[in-house]
């Protein structure tokens, strides 16, 4: 079961807002599996899908440059690099 | 494999997941057809997330194309048990567009000048945006109804935590209200949206 204060700092923590401090609090609260790490990946989902109420077709060149950027870049990077992933 | 136009409004959001994360795992191979495929897929609402955090066009193409740069690089590293692709997408344009914003006020010491002057701005969007949701797909359109479902008071706290790279403080401050007032209404919104897309998430 989970209280307004997880739900609270699950939403802090899902919209990036939770100060160093309050990070380190919800880290020993919100292990690995635990509920309320599977509530903040829930809510992350949601707020990522804020992303579609601002969306707009980017110019028509942007999607050419980025194509061509990766193009001319390295190959994608086969190995994980150190440090989470987001 | 290619979806065609629109193809957002004919995939449940597993399906739709599910794609995401294969065509990153084909872009970890090098694909770049996937990779093309994953722009058409994300681009608008990456677009607008950074448009609307930067109101600069120029820096939130530069935001979006180091965003894809990043994908492309590091989808390897893509682990969907910790969310969809999609989210992280959202996640990387997000923090790089937050960062230029704050990296302003720094250099302008004056909050006022770079956070959203227009409170209100989601409402706008969602009263005006029923054509343009159109083009968009299924995907926009449930959003934005889900998000216009809000009470006025959680949709502006939501705006100004997700848009305007604001500290929770800061937030209170912009809306003149207590800090306990604001954390409450972000919670409140942000379950009830949840709940609202918990068919497509």
């Amino acid at each position: 079961m989970i209280d307004e204060r997880g739900e609270e700092m699950a939403c802090l923590r899902a919209l990036g807002l939770l100060d160093e401090q309050s990070t380190g609090e919800f880290a020993r609260i919100a292990p690995p599996g635990s509920p309320l790490e599977n509530l903040v990946r829930d809510l992350s989902e949601a707020a990522a899908a804020l992303a579609f109420v601002a969306a707009v077709p980017p110019p028509q060149d942007l999607r050419q440059r980025v194509l061509s950027a990766a193009a001319t870049g390295s190959r994608p990077r086969q190995s994980p690099p150190d440090g989470p992933r987001r | 494999m290619k979806p065609d136009e629109g193809s957002l409004t004919r995939e449940a959001a597993p399906e739709r997941d599910q794609i995401d994360a294969l065509l990153l795992t084909r872009v970890a191979d090098g694909n770049r057809e996937a990779f093309a495929e994953l722009y058409d897929r994300f681009s608008a609402p990456l677009y607008g997330a950074a448009m609307q955090i930067l109101r600069d066009a120029a820096e939130a193409q530069d935001v979006v194309q180091d965003a894809f740069l990043t994908l492309w690089e590091k989808a390897a590293t893509f682990e969907s048990s910790r969310g969809s692709a999609f989210s992280w997408a959202v996640t990387l344009v997000r923090n790089r567009a937050i960062d230029r914003v704050r990296m302003r006020r720094r250099r302008s010491e004056l909050l006022a000048d770079s956070v959203p002057e227009d409170l209100g701005y989601l409402a706008g969007r969602l009263q005006a945006g029923g054509d343009e949701s159109a083009t968009l797909g299924d995907e926009a359109r449930a959003v934005r109804a889900a998000v216009a479902a809000l009470p006025p008071e959680q949709q502006r706290a939501l705006e100004l935590a997700f848009f305007g790279g604001l500290t929770q403080e800061e937030i209170a401050r912009k809306l003149r209200e207590p800090l306990g007032t604001v954390k409450a209404r972000i919670r409140r919104g942000l379950m009830r949206l949840r709940d609202s897309l918990a068919d497509r998430l």
